[in-house]
């Protein structure tokens, strides 16, 4: 593959994907999606803002309203609530008021006291058996504090106390966690065990066949639109005008990296449209978040590790955090991923399209990009439900399906990074074969008029291809 | 300046379709590619450009290979082709840059030739008799022969100096044709090297100096035009008069190709016989209006090459 077959590739580039923006009905399509985008989020805040069963519960939830906290300790023990809201910006105006006084001259300070909204008393005691504590809260009925709040505050609190009542009793944090945590119930087959591992995970599943969908959705949607610019070249005789000014490969590679640069600017100004559509919500709600919106907020401040299933524990750490760096390099993973898969069936795609004569051959034509594609999708599904090691490694190395699954099982700790490596050797090897093929036959290919060539026409003109001056 | 085409040959499969094509273009002018339906013109044109591979020989421009998106060519193609969709205007600027023609000059260019052509209207947009502005056509709503004219305009863009043209005035109306007719001219008298593919014979006498006729892929026929036509000498008779002379004609043993009505051609062997022939109709006093002896007509030359091979085929 000479550097010269490839000189133009950029006037050829520059031209499709102007003329792609330039085609009205691809404005009206992307003027639609990014009114969508823009104002789906701003219009259902407004929807859901406007309903006044809701309105009535909200709360601001960047920071806890609660101010005060009396915290009345019937029990003998030593109790020390304000390591809770330390270094926490949400419960930065929290304070605990340690008091003797009884519960009634409490509520007639609640009572007389401006301030008696903002305010909460915690009154600490054992049960009528003395075998259980108790924690009950109080507070005024007119409460600018919403339901969600109180509920994560309170949990959050009680939680709190039985650790503080467990350290009271020597245990260590690892001692404390050990008792927190639940016990997990296996059932495994005696047959099964000598079988690599257990069942399908439903999580790790899903997460496969969703990064298998939207990989072979790219695939489909961009190669039926490589091939299809080709034929209409090919179809509309422009081929031969294009042919005295620029080479073969030069057309087909401008026109690949041209529909690259217009996913990738169609995926851009969707991930604005989205953003602006976020700051707009954020900008109506700056005063006002629903109880449920502040919850999910708040939940995901952390993430409950015992929720989390075995394998997307590679994502997330002992201690609930997220995996940062394995997610990065997952994402890395992904991007390369795509864009080699991507170029490997743009060059299947470009020989699709120079090898038919007319639109209608193409719908044949491309049939084996949408089985080979399809076919990845069902082996990704396979693999979690087969659950064979060699199946897997085989879906692994072969480039088709590999491309599919190996970005994702990194990142969900199934496949090692030396997959990884291996899956790119294959696919970097396939794609310059696939590149010095299609300069080969190519050339022949786009004057070429009449039925469809099949692969063994394809082989032959690239024997002959290389003989020829 | 030359272009040399030396031993071109190419082959699909076991049929070669291009046999030995060898010619050479040493002044500026128009050589003409001349042969029948699949006779090999269209694959010989795009193995110069370099569109086709060749299996053999080798295609040199001022005694370097030529390599037509490296040097100055144009080229309008047998099957003409514009993107159906998008502007013309886009599509002139489109193919001026991929000939390497600066967007200041290739702008001059397409306003010049968009006039010569009168097809302003189509490239830039109007206004309306209600002063509105009015965009221009689309491709697809362009009748043939104008979007022959926009092809043409793209191959002179970046003003080559080979300017290859296969079959450029089939499909135009007699205006059309005599447009293009001027344009090839101005061409020429431009000094440019031109190449012409057509089956229009008269036009090819009008403006060619050389030819190459191709048969089945095999050159019958090469050189410079006159010397050819010199070659076969005055052999054709033309006569028009007012009565039947038929028996006269078989008297001097001329052969007949053609009569219609009151019109006779006839070859004969010489310039004696014809006179033989113009003795006894004045002898006669039949009234004789037309007498005409010329040399073949490049057409007749044409039919004669490969007219009795695709006969028997």
């Amino acid at each position: 593959m000479k550097k010269s077959n490839l000189d133009g590739w950029q006037k050829v580039f520059s031209f499709t994907f102007v003329q792609h923006y330039k085609s009205k009905s691809v404005i009206v399509f992307l003027v639609l999606v990014i009114l969508l985008a823009v104002l789906s989020g701003p219009l259902m805040s407004m929807i859901i803002g406007n309903s006044s069963a809701i309105s009535d519960k909200i709360s601001d939830f960047t920071e806890c309203k609660i101010e005060q906290v009396y915290v009345k300790n019937e029990t003998d023990m030593d109790v020390e609530l304000s390591g809770l809201t330390e270094g926490r910006a949400y419960y930065k105006s929290v304070s605990f008021v340690k008091t003797d006084d009884d519960l009634d001259t409490l509520f007639e300070k609640f009572k007389n006291d401006e301030k008696a909204n903002v305010n909460l008393i915690l009154d600490i005691k054992l049960n009528d058996k003395k075998d259980k504590y108790n924690c009950v809260f109080y507070k005024t009925q007119d409460s600018k504090v919403s339901e969600t709040a109180l509920s994560t505050f309170t949990e959050e609190l009680t939680d709190y106390f039985d650790q503080q009542r467990m350290k009271n009793e020597d245990l260590s944090d690892e001692d404390i966690k050990l008792i927190n945590s639940s016990c997990d119930v296996e059932v495994t087959e005696i047959a099964s065990l000598d079988k690599n591992d257990g069942g399908v995970d439903p999580l790790s599943m899903t997460i496969v066949i969703f990064y298998a969908c939207i990989v072979m959705m790219i695939v489909l949607i961009s190669s039926q639109q490589i091939a299809a610019s080709i034929v209409i070249e090919k179809s509309s005789k422009v081929m031969e005008t294009l042919l005295l000014s620029a080479r073969p490969l030069a057309i087909v590679v401008g026109k690949i990296m041209a529909t690259v640069a217009t996913m990738l600017c169609n995926c851009i100004l969707l991930i604005i449209s989205v953003l602006i559509s976020g700051v707009i919500t954020s900008a109506l709600n700056m005063n006002k978040m629903t109880d449920s919106a502040a919850q999910l907020i708040q939940s995901t401040s952390s993430i409950d590790s015992e929720n989390v299933s075995d394998l997307s524990s590679s994502l997330v750490n002992s201690s609930g955090d997220l995996n940062i760096g394995r997610i990065a390099a997952g994402v890395v993973i992904i991007i390369i991923t795509t864009i080699m898969g991507y170029f490997m069936y743009a060059a299947i795609a470009g020989i699709t399209g120079a090898a038919c004569s007319s639109v209608e051959d193409l719908s044949n034509g491309s049939a084996f990009i949408s089985i080979m594609s399809v076919l990845s999708l069902y082996a990704c599904m396979a693999v979690d439900i087969v659950n064979n090691p060699v199946f897997t490694k085989i879906t692994y190395i072969f480039p088709f399906t590999a491309m599919f699954i190996v970005p994702v099982h990194f990142m969900l700790g199934k496949a090692g990074f030396v997959y990884v490596l291996i899956m790119w050797a294959i696919l970097a090897a396939l794609i310059v074969f696939l590149y010095r093929f299609t300069a080969r036959v190519y050339q022949s290919l786009v004057l070429y008029s009449g039925t469809r060539l099949k692969l063994g026409a394809l082989i032959g003109i690239s024997k002959n291809a290389g003989k020829k001056v | 300046m030359s272009l040399k085409v030396k031993n071109l040959s190419k082959k699909y499969g076991e049929k070669t379709v291009v046999d030995n094509l060898n010619f050479e273009i040493n002044e500026p002018g128009v050589y003409a590619l001349l042969g029948t339906n699949g006779a090999g013109k269209t694959t010989s044109i795009r193995m110069i450009l370099g569109m086709l591979s060749h299996d053999s020989g080798e295609i040199l421009w001022k005694d370097k290979p030529l390599d037509a998106v490296a040097c100055n060519v144009g080229y309008l193609a047998e099957e003409r082709g514009l993107y159906p969709k998008y502007s013309l205007m886009d599509q002139l600027m489109y193919f001026a840059k991929l000939r390497g023609v600066s967007k200041a000059a290739a702008l001059e260019r397409i306003k010049y030739w968009s006039a010569r052509f009168e097809v302003d209207e189509y490239i830039y947009p109007s206004k309306s008799s209600r002063g509105k502005k009015v965009p221009p056509k689309k491709p697809e709503q362009l009748s043939k022969g104008n979007q022959q004219k926009i092809q043409l305009i793209s191959a002179l863009i970046s003003d080559p100096e080979l300017l290859i043209l296969d079959e450029p005035l089939s499909g135009l109306d007699p205006v059309n044709t005599d447009l293009f007719k001027s344009v090839i001219y101005e061409q020429i008298e431009k000094k440019k090297f031109l190449i012409m593919s057509s089956h229009q014979m008269p036009t090819v006498e009008e403006f060619c100096t050389d030819i190459t006729i191709l048969n089945k892929s095999k050159t019958v026929l090469q050189g410079n035009l006159n010397e050819i036509k010199k070659g076969y000498g005055r052999v054709h008779l033309f006569i028009k008069c007012e009565e039947n002379i038929e028996d006269l004609i078989t008297g001097c043993n001329i052969e007949l190709i053609k009569r219609k009505e009151s019109e006779y051609h006839l070859k004969v062997t010489g310039e004696e016989q014809a006179n033989e022939l113009l003795n006894r109709i004045i002898a006669k006093k039949i009234m004789l209006i037309k007498f005409e002896l010329r040399e073949p007509s490049l057409h007749e030359i044409f039919v004669e090459k490969v007219g009795g091979d695709n006969e028997e085929k």
